[in-house]
């Protein structure tokens, strides 16, 4: 099977300490690939090579032309709660950021797939975190891409809360055939969540 | 009913009125020197009527504030484009560490001799002693916004004018705020000692030639009532402008720190 995304020879330095030497990964189409590691491991600096945010490595990474044929941001990501929403923006205000072009009936359509539609003209400061992430996920599917990139994104939120995201994410990655790439460093969620899990 | 501090507020006032009258009428002093204070509040009425005081307070508010506009546009502009030029970066910082311990009134006599009288020279000397509070105040703010919203520019690629209007404006509007308050402070110490210097440009003057005057009239009732219409300026422009938390409720940034 051909792999939707190839990683060969990966170094990565932030000055003289290296992240990254030598790093082989194959990411292919529709699974849920689970990026586990310690604070520091690299995890966030994989999903930033990946998304094209750092051009700064030695090696190839290698994606397929698919990826970012006909979509304008090929690789969306759901950040952590914190750098998530932008808080003088309403959710509709929120997701018409990143994507201009959808009209509000659009958007609201996004926002019942998270189950966010009766919150829609809310600001960030009048949700909970749970919620937060749910439209932090409709801003990433708003972009209509085929691969979805979350970096610890449920990594504030109580267990509960954790395993209805995570239900959610299998739902919408089964129904749009997306390609997840999750980073964690939680065991239980890689497991739950991954279909594969690579530890750093 | 009025709430403590209010009181507190009045209570000292009061003592401060007493003890000043009580000077005034039993003190060593002739009223010349030291008006009683009902020949200064007086005065104050009488130059109101005369529409001297307020037409001077409009037109040393409206110096300040065209200052302060430019000023906020120069900085505004620096701190932009510092964020993606490090050489601009770079400078701005080192202008900024050299001419703001600079006070405006030290560059005086070489803008005069450059400048002239003019409301030019003036100006300048206002944007300076605004410019470099407002950049430090900008810059900070501009950076701690792209910082922490930088992947989120970068991987949802927002075009350049967007990032400006939707997420760096909102983003710092609050610290323009304090900037503001920090520059009206600096302009508005400078402006007075400025025009005590300048007199009347072109042909206008505000109220620190008013208080210059008034001393060559030996009208010490009026320069205390000039001081009055300072202190009364500064406390309305605060109050009115720089209530910043009713701004953050407005725009909704409660949640943005």
């Amino acid at each position: 099977m051909e792999p939707l995304i190839s990683i060969n020879n990966l170094t990565k330095r932030f000055g003289s300490e290296k992240v990254f030497e030598g790093f082989k990964l194959e990411i292919f189409r529709d699974e849920i690939l689970v990026i586990m590691g310690a604070s520091g491991s690299g995890k966030s600096t994989l999903l930033n090579l990946i998304a094209e945010l750092d051009h700064d490595y030695e090696g190839e990474i290698w994606r397929s032309t698919d990826i970012s044929e006909g979509v304008s941001i090929p690789y969306p990501m759901v950040f952590q709660e914190s750098e998530s929403l932008l808080p003088w923006l309403n959710v509709i205000e929120n997701i018409r950021l990143v994507a201009p072009g959808l009209t509000g009936d659009q958007i609201i359509s996004l926002l019942k797939e998270v189950e966010m539609a009766d919150d829609s003209h809310k600001y960030p400061r009048e949700l909970s975190g749970g919620m937060k992430q749910r439209v932090g996920i409709a801003r990433a599917l708003a972009c209509r891409s085929r691969i979805l990139l979350m970096d610890e994104p449920f990594a504030s939120l109580d267990e509960e809360l954790r395993l209805k995201l995570q239900d959610l994410i299998r739902a919408i990655k089964v129904r749009d055939a997306l390609t997840v790439i999750f980073v964690t460093h939680d065991q239980s969620e890689a497991e739950r969540l991954g279909d594969r899990i690579i530890k750093l | 009913m009025l709430k403590k501090p209010v009181v507190y507020r009045l209570f000292f006032i009061s003592i401060l009125i007493i003890i000043w009258e009580l000077a005034a009428h039993f003190g060593p002093y002739p009223d010349a020197l030291f008006p009683s204070l009902v020949a200064v509040v007086k005065r104050l009425g009488m130059l109101v009527m005369e529409e001297a005081l307020l037409l001077k307070a409009l037109n040393s508010i409206s110096i300040v504030l065209i200052g302060m506009i430019i000023s906020a546009l120069i900085a505004l502009t620096l701190s932009l484009l510092g964020i993606y030029l490090p050489f601009i970066k770079e400078n701005t910082k080192l202008l900024n560490s050299v001419a703001s311990p600079l006070p405006g009134i030290a560059l005086l006599p070489i803008v005069i001799l450059w400048l002239g009288l003019t409301s030019k020279a003036m100006m300048l000397i206002m944007v300076h002693a605004m410019l470099w509070p407002m950049v430090t105040t900008l810059t900070l703010a501009l950076e701690r916004v792209h910082f922490k919203y930088l992947r989120l520019i970068k991987v949802f690629k927002i075009p350049f004018w967007r990032r400006i209007s939707t997420i760096y404006l909102p983003g710092i509007i609050n610290d323009v705020f304090a900037g503001f308050e920090i520059a009206w402070s600096r302009g508005w110490r400078t402006l007075l000692s400025v025009e005590m210097i300048f007199g009347i440009v072109g042909s206008h003057s505000g109220l620190g030639w008013l208080i210059y005057e008034r001393r060559m009239y030996m009208d010490t009732a009026g320069m205390l009532a000039g001081l009055i219409a300072i202190a009364v300026c500064g406390v309305l422009f605060e109050s009115v402008l720089f209530k910043a938390k009713r701004w953050e409720v407005f725009i909704g940034t409660t949640n943005l720190h």
